[in-house]
């Protein structure tokens, strides 16, 4: 690693040196990764720059050349995790051809599996997030309609003209809170279990509360 | 005082305040229909007039560690305990999934959060018919909840 141990050089297998991008890439990583396992084991609150530094094993020198401060540090955390689930239950609900419920199933199926995936960073993201202050506000209300715009495309069925515009924010909103308590009871290998719930509820507003829970069987 | 000790006594003295308020705007109502849009309405007319105490309940408490983690939770339990109760009213409650009052309880600290940490967005009341027909369609079906937004209108 750069700024490693004296007289050692970043070398790849083949024996040239690493271009200085690669390293700094790597070193990032590194350190994104390693405060989403140390805030999500120990809160948000309870973390300092040593901690992260100490986990991700790399020199602090390093740590401020990437970031500016913790909470800098936790927002890009946070801003590639939602980046990459949201992109994750994106695709997940394209990939599917068939139907509405069958695009929301697909959608819900793919965040579990990417909450089951990597537990630390969901933690991380979806539990220690709001504990972060005001700069995540308006990340959280973007994460919230971003998921909502998702399910939006289940209007223009019968009777959903008759809904509130905010109908698949509320909706995203409750299922939100339902995941954080799901983890903070520390049951992420029963998340999955909830799958057959959540599409349910994800599809009241659109198909109906009868049709929703046909469609979730 | 510690800062954790501190917190609990906030928490707490809210916590049974505002039960005790919930409990008495309940009690009087016929139907759990009409005890859900009372303890909603009532809900959101302290939030609205005690944005402060709102804001430690709702934002603060999330950053509080593992005591904020316990007391919302027996917070939370005690309001989807006595939503759950309309099974009781329901032929086949077996029908309606298990974690239906958990996300309806969910949907409403949501709109809470969301007015705390966003003072100038819509106001909580005007939520409300949005907020009943979600809750009352899970349990009812869509007929049901769709009544919600036409008394309302």
């Amino acid at each position: 690693m750069a700024g490693g141990p004296k007289g050692r050089r970043n070398v790849q297998p083949g024996g040239y040196p690493l271009r200085p991008e690669v390293v700094a890439h790597h070193q990032r990583q590194r350190i994104l990764d390693g405060a989403a396992k140390v805030v999500a084991a120990r809160g948000y609150r309870e973390v300092s720059v040593a901690d992260i530094v100490r986990e991700a094993a790399i020199a602090r020198a390093r740590f401020y050349e990437n970031f500016a401060s913790k909470e800098d540090c936790f927002l890009n955390v946070y801003d590639e995790a939602a980046a990459q689930i949201l992109e994750t239950v994106a695709q997940a609900c394209s990939a599917s051809l068939e139907s509405f419920p069958e695009r929301v199933s697909a959608g819900i199926a793919a965040l579990l599996q990417a909450i089951e995936a990597d537990p630390a960073q969901a933690r991380a993201f979806v539990v220690e997030g709001p504990a972060v202050g005001p700069a995540i506000n308006s990340r959280f209300e973007k994460l919230i309609s971003d998921f909502a715009g998702l399910l939006r495309s289940g209007r223009g069925r019968p009777g959903s003209s008759e809904l509130p515009d905010t109908a698949e924010e509320t909706v995203v909103g409750g299922l939100y809170w339902l995941l954080y308590h799901a983890m903070i009871e520390q049951r992420p290998k029963k998340i999955s279990r909830l799958r057959p719930q959540l599409v349910e509820f994800a599809l009241i507003p659109c198909i109906g509360a009868e049709a929703a829970a046909a469609a979730a069987r | 005082m510690s800062a954790p000790d501190l917190f609990l006594e906030r928490w707490e003295r809210l916590e049974i305040a505002y039960l005790d308020r919930i409990a008495a705007v309940v009690a009087p109502q016929p139907s759990w229909r009409e005890k859900l849009r009372a303890g909603a309405t009532e809900t959101f007319r302290l939030v609205e007039r005690h944005q402060q105490d709102a804001h430690f309940l709702a934002v603060d408490s999330l950053a509080a560690g593992a005591a904020g983690r316990s007391c919302r939770q027996r917070l939370a339990a005690n309001l989807i305990q006595q939503l759950d109760s309309v099974r009781a009213e329901l032929a086949e409650p077996e029908l309606v999934p298990p974690a239906t009052s958990s996300w309806i309880v969910a949907m409403f600290f949501d709109r809470i959060y969301r007015r705390c940490i966003q003072p100038d967005g819509p106001d909580l009341p005007s939520q409300l018919p949005e907020l009943m027909f979600l809750a009352t369609s899970a349990y009812f079906g869509t007929e049901a909840g769709l009544r919600e937004l036409i008394t309302e209108a």
